[in-house]
């Protein structure tokens, strides 16, 4: 099988594809991933009231919650490969590569729609401030990818552990610890209205981790996926 | 002052049967793997 | 053979020199002793981490199980000595600044450490099949290593609060160590790096002999 880019890119989007009109149909991650987002982000917006919440606070919860969220959904892309068994027909129509690839587009579109809803409601819930929502938004699009490239592997790893249950979360905490302190504070920065060139260094350590943690997730993916 | 001494004195004690306990270890493995041969 | 007993003989005395002199760092007192022991322990339990990386990669190369045995005989080792350096850690934390755990840069990095292999064993206890528990644990192991590098950018951001306290003692440690207090921490630093190495030779053999074993029932 010849694997030139071209014949990367295709089949990784086919997987997509395949994924997400899997996706559309049972609506399974997505339901997961939504329902924990709102309900983390009413309880909150509850127990506030009229009162607000200093930068700090905001900014913690705000990534409290995409954080949890995604621990809920994100790894169902490789766990339901498992169990329905499917997975070893993609083994053989694909190459490990494509299929990486092709999972971690739907993961970020998985998570990009929470975020795109939450978002907003946050917003207005919490009464954050908004002056500063392109910075945000900025660092909210590094924020995702890195975190659905971060998880991505793990994802696949628990999928293939005959023991599934919190293992998720516990195997992703210590590999996104990081990536969630500069997230937190970057956004805290950006809700205490300071400039942008103050979150110049946290873009740069964002942009530095996807690489790396895309780059190694690759190489290492092969070595979860074969048997 | 004399923390110090009870602190050399536990300490003293923890490393000698943490030794002990490793050679001993040590000796019944060679046992075995003189077996194995 | 008889290099144990030396180890056993300059050990000792390393121990009862440690709380005989005069305490290495004078502003902090007898609490700085701790030094003598905490240091080390971290450092055995970084050159741990990084053995066990190298052979999970190694495992990952020549699929030999026998490589994910030393990977686990090394990380185990190294997750005791770790859990050894954050108890010394915060007792002289807590004698010297108040309170046992304070989020600076050496701790979260040491709770970052923990982490990471706590969520190693997890995973191994939750993979029945040899070959894959081996190869998805090397995995992980180093992926999660990767991100570790990371946190020396995040460092100068995490609470400077009590900690700069810490930064000067060591380079008072580093640069003002008297001569008995450099022979000391040195011996100590080397002595406990033996000592683990050792800890480890007999491990790996008693998972040589037990794989021995389980072979013949075959």
């Amino acid at each position: 099988m010849p694997n030139n880019s071209a014949g990367l890119i295709a089949k990784a989007f086919a997987v997509y594809v395949k994924d997400l009109r899997l996706e559309l149909r049972t609506r399974n991650a997505l339901n997961a991933v939504l329902m924990f987002g709102i309900t983390t982000l009413t309880v909150v917006s509850f127990s506030l009231g009229q009162s607000s919440l200093s930068p700090k606070l905001l900014s913690a919860l705000f990534w409290v919650i995409i954080f949890f969220s995604a621990m809920s959904g994100l790894a169902q892309t490789f766990i339901r490969e498992e169990e329905t068994g499917t997975s070893l027909a993609l083994k053989l129509t694909a190459d490990p590569d494509s299929i990486y690839i092709g999972k971690l587009f739907f993961n970020i579109t998985l998570l990009s729609t929470l975020t795109i809803i939450i978002t907003p409601l946050f917003f207005i819930f919490t009464d954050a401030p908004t002056d500063n929502v392109g910075r945000f938004i900025v660092i909210l699009v590094l924020g995702v990818l890195g975190l659905c490239v971060a998880t991505n592997i793990v994802a696949a790893i628990i999928a293939k552990a005959s023991v599934k249950g919190t293992l998720f979360a516990v195997l992703s905490f210590p590999v996104l610890i990081t990536l969630l302190i500069v997230l937190v504070g970057a956004s805290e920065k950006i809700f205490d209205g300071q400039s942008f060139s103050t979150i110049m260094s946290e873009i740069k350590f964002l942009i530095a981790y996807i690489v790396i943690m895309l780059t190694m997730s690759i190489l290492l993916f092969k070595f979860v996926w074969e048997e | 002052m004399s923390g110090n001494y009870i602190a050399l004195g536990v300490t003293l004690v923890i490393w000698i049967g943490l030794f002990l306990f490793l050679f001993g270890l040590d000796k019944k493995v060679k046992k075995l793997e003189e077996k194995i041969k | 053979m008889w290099w144990k007993l030396l180890l056993f003989i300059a050990l000792s005395l390393v121990i009862i020199f440690s709380f005989i002199t005069p305490a290495p760092q004078r502003q902090i007192g007898e609490a700085s002793r701790v030094f003598y022991y905490h240091i080390p322990q971290a450092w055995v339990c970084v050159i741990a981490f990084a053995m066990s990386m190298i052979y999970s990669i190694r495992y990952l190369k020549n699929k030999k199980i026998v490589e994910d045995d030393r990977a686990v005989i090394a990380a185990k080792l190294g997750f005791i000595f770790c859990v050894l350096a954050a108890i010394t850690g915060s007792i002289f934390a807590k004698v010297t600044w108040g309170s046992f755990w304070n989020w600076d840069p050496r701790e979260t990095s040491i709770f970052i450490l923990l982490l990471i292999y706590g969520a190693y064993f997890a995973l191994r206890g939750a993979v029945e099949v040899e070959e894959k528990r081996a190869s998805l644990s090397a995995v992980y192991s180093i992926f999660a290593f990767v991100t570790v590098p990371f946190l020396i950018f995040v460092i100068p951001r995490i609470l400077p609060s009590l900690h700069p306290a810490d930064s000067i003692v060591d380079k008072n440690l580093k640069f003002t160590m008297g001569f008995s207090v450099r022979i000391i921490f040195f011996s100590s630093l080397t002595l406990f790096t033996v000592l683990y190495l050792w800890i480890f030779n007999i491990a790996r053999r008693v998972q040589k002999i037990t794989r021995f074993y389980e072979e013949q029932e075959d």
